[in-house]
């Protein structure tokens, strides 16, 4: 449906997104999910027609738009400041573009599409109501609707939650969802949220420092990350990183060389040869370490640093050797910071990552 | 250092009673959190606490002390805001030595306990030196932080302290405030309107509405028994599920279609003096089972169809209807809950928790 191809923008002597390339299929959410300033919004604009690359082309349904602008390329766009119009009601904002001439619709048709949507978002009591009275998620469902009366080939979205507190963020996902499917719309979301995007996204592009690192669906970006910084940014809390070495045919998490992870030959011949310089930083989430009540063979014994009740679960703060990780276990576990306990890697639970290039190192 | 006692706390603004009899004691050391919506009463509460608003009724207690009529400086307080307050042409030095200045501390002492603050605040040489006015937010929070605690003042008050920092910056400030406070073991008070921070921080948790305490307890208590609804639906996330239903001797009636559902002999019993009244169950997302479907008999047991599944990491959330209502529930991310498929769902009969429809209050405990 969307297509960019080998695109790349300068912006002075930044290069703001590189040698990008990527496919939005047919009704599918494709989000781009990276830090701040990591060329999402540039990408986003980029596909609007507000920015034109410096190299490579956008494709709209096979047609090459590159040169086309926004109103030729029929999009709908929503962001984070909704950008409606406060001395209007929620109904004229919604109605605004339809009243355009290039629309071609009487009064009752565009009534008729306006309440429909203003239904289905569960705003149709506020059409009336002007939107400066509006509560925030008011705000951002009004200019959501006001995107959706349109019908266009493509929804752009900035980032549309980020200012709605936590509850109304999670009903405000699910709708949208619903809408989605309903509507069997195709959209392109811009965030730094995680949450936000696995929860939302078909698939996702990971984003760093203008270059897409991977794309996938979230269940395989969180399963198999190929590269430390896409791993970085696919769980809440984030993946744990310990920086080990190999040493003498053993793997050592701790500087004093006390702590190692016990690997078969084959295994640790493999990580030897893919890394530089024997330097591997071990990745694991936090919900994959088993906190266990006596050692055992291939156990870690660890410090607690701290205990957090999170209602659902315990975030524990660990210490192994010099690096801090998060273990996420059951709420009912019992225990103080400063006393010990033993931990455990499932050996298929364990990524590895080559210190220098990130780049994970895959064992059989 | 201090314990602090509010009696009878009350403070109108004409007709609007922004704190209502408010009576808590908090106990020397201990970090309590204020946490409840916008307008609730908490910064109010915290600023008679502080002394900038002078209660309509009522009084304040440091330490058995009467301070209701002491001013600020008087008290001994230490405030963090939102918005830092720093002088933004000052260093960040000059900010944190400002209060021991003005007392007109040696210059050797106050060199020594900044050096101390700003370490115990992880600021180094190049920001402390830096005009604060050229500081990030996060940075400037610190040093806000640096400022108060330097002058080791018997109450510490912050207000929404972390609030217009970015999301990712708030939870790192969260964990070392935390740490910082059993550290220096300070007195300290804390509103909020975000329940991570509270879960996070507190001791013990103060949950405000409309100028009143609802529910005071541990972190723990509040989120497994909540003692009203309000409780229960602003701690947690994703929130606690909620619908109307009756109850008739062995069973929940649910929502609008009175959909039928089997409750154990122990909450029966407990329920007994309940029969026809009006009540709100309420359960959280994780206290509902996903099972396959065909296995919908038994105690607390429905068939329910699936409308649509996130998957967050190592967890998924699901959604389906329930007397009328939008439900969620929590299953681990292995299980495979099909969107539009059917399935059973199970109620922890142990994590029910139900409300007197008017008064909002737990029949439970």
């Amino acid at each position: 449906m969307v297509k960019l191809e080998d695109i790349t923008k300068n912006f002075g002597e930044i290069t703001a997104v590189r040698n990008l390339s990527l496919e939005i299929k047919k009704g599918e959410i494709f989000v781009l999910l990276g830090p701040t300033g990591a060329g999402k919004t540039t990408t986003l604009r980029i596909v609007a027609g507000l920015e034109k690359p410096d190299h490579g082309r956008v494709y709209m349904e096979g047609e090459d738009v590159t040169a086309r602008s926004p109103a030729e390329r029929n999009l709908a766009f929503v962001f984070e400041s909704h950008n409606l119009y406060p001395m209007f009601t929620v109904y004229n904002n919604m109605a605004f573009d339809l009243k355009s001439p290039l629309h071609r619709l009487s009064e009752r048709e565009i009534r008729k599409k306006v309440t429909k949507v203003a239904t289905d978002l569960h705003i149709d009591h506020l059409l009336d109501r002007n939107v400066t009275t509006l509560s925030g998620g008011e705000m951002q469902r009004t200019a959501l609707g006001r995107a959706l009366v349109r019908i266009p080939k493509l929804y752009l979205l900035d980032e549309p939650l980020s200012n709605l507190d936590l509850k109304l963020r999670e009903e405000m996902r699910v709708e949208f969802r619903e809408i989605h499917k309903q509507y069997g719309t195709t959209s392109f979301y811009v965030t730094h949220d995680y949450v936000s995007a696995v929860s939302l996204a078909d698939r996702i592009g990971i984003l760093y420092r203008g270059e897409l690192l991977q794309t996938d669906t979230p269940e395989q970006l969180y399963r198999n990350p190929q590269n430390a910084v896409v791993a970085s940014m696919m769980g809440a809390p984030a993946m744990n990183f310990i920086y080990s070495r190999i040493v003498e045919d053993k793997l050592f998490l701790d500087l004093e060389r006390k702590i190692f992870l016990e690997l078969t030959t084959r295994d640790l011949e493999k990580i030897k040869s893919d890394c530089w310089n024997d330097e591997v930083v071990l990745g694991v989430w936090p919900e994959d370490v088993e906190v266990i009540t006596s050692s055992r063979k291939r156990s870690l014994e660890v410090t607690i640093g701290g205990v957090e009740f999170q209602g659902v679960e315990i975030l524990l703060d660990l210490l192994v050797g010099e690096s801090k990780i998060k273990v996420l276990t059951s709420p009912d576990f019992q225990g103080a910071p400063g006393e010990k306990r033993n931990i455990f890697f499932p050996r298929e639970k364990i990524y590895f990552f080559d210190k220098k290039s990130g780049r994970r190192i895959y064992l059989d | 250092m201090a314990s602090i006692r509010l009696r009878n706390l009350q403070k109108f603004f004409g007709e609007v009673k922004a704190v209502n009899d408010v009576s808590m004691e908090i106990r020397n050391e201990e970090l309590v959190v204020f946490l409840g919506p916008s307008g609730c009463g908490k910064t109010t509460t915290l600023r008679c606490i502080a002394g900038l608003e002078k209660p309509t009724a009522g009084e304040v207690y440091f330490d058995q002390q009467n301070v209701t009529s002491f001013s600020p400086p008087d008290r001994n307080v230490a405030m963090v805001f939102q918005f830092y307050a720093l002088y933004p042409h000052l260093t960040a030095y000059e900010n944190i030595a400002f209060p021991l200045k003005a007392q007109r501390v040696p210059r050797a002492e106050i060199r020594e306990k900044v050096g101390q603050v700003t370490k115990l605040l992880k600021l180094g040489d190049s920001i402390v030196r830096r005009k604060a006015n050229r500081l990030s937010g996060g940075d400037m929070q610190r040093v806000a932080l640096a400022r108060a605690i330097v002058r080791e003042p018997r109450v510490l008050l912050l207000d929404e302290p972390l609030s217009a920092l970015d999301e990712k910056f708030r939870e790192e400030m969260r964990s070392e405030l935390g740490a910082l406070q059993k550290k220096i073991k300070v007195t300290t008070v804390y509103v909020t309107h975000d329940q991570r921070e509270a879960m996070c921080l507190a001791d013990r948790i103060v949950v405000m509405k409309d100028g009143e305490i609802i529910q005071t307890g541990t972190p723990r208590e509040l989120y497994e028994h909540p003692r009203n609804l309000f409780v229960g639906y602003f701690i947690g996330s994703p929130g606690m599920n909620f619908i109307d239903c009756l109850f008739d001797r062995n069973k929940l009636m649910l929502g609008q279609d009175k959909t039928e559902l089997l409750i154990s002999e122990g909450l029966t019993i407990e329920l007994r003096e309940y029969q026809g009244r009006e009540l709100i169950l309420g359960i959280r997302p994780e206290n509902l089972s996903f099972l396959l479907s065909g296995k919908e008999k038994g105690v607390g047991r429905i068939k329910v169809k699936v409308i649509s599944v996130e998957k967050i990491g190592h967890f998924k959330i699901f959604y389906f209807y329930l007397g009328g209502r939008l439900f969620k529930g929590r299953a681990s991310a292995k299980e495979n809950i099909a969107e539009g498929g059917e399935c059973s769902v199970e109620f922890n009969q142990n994590r029910i928790c139900l409300f007197d429809k008017s008064s909002q209050q737990s029949v439970l405990y």
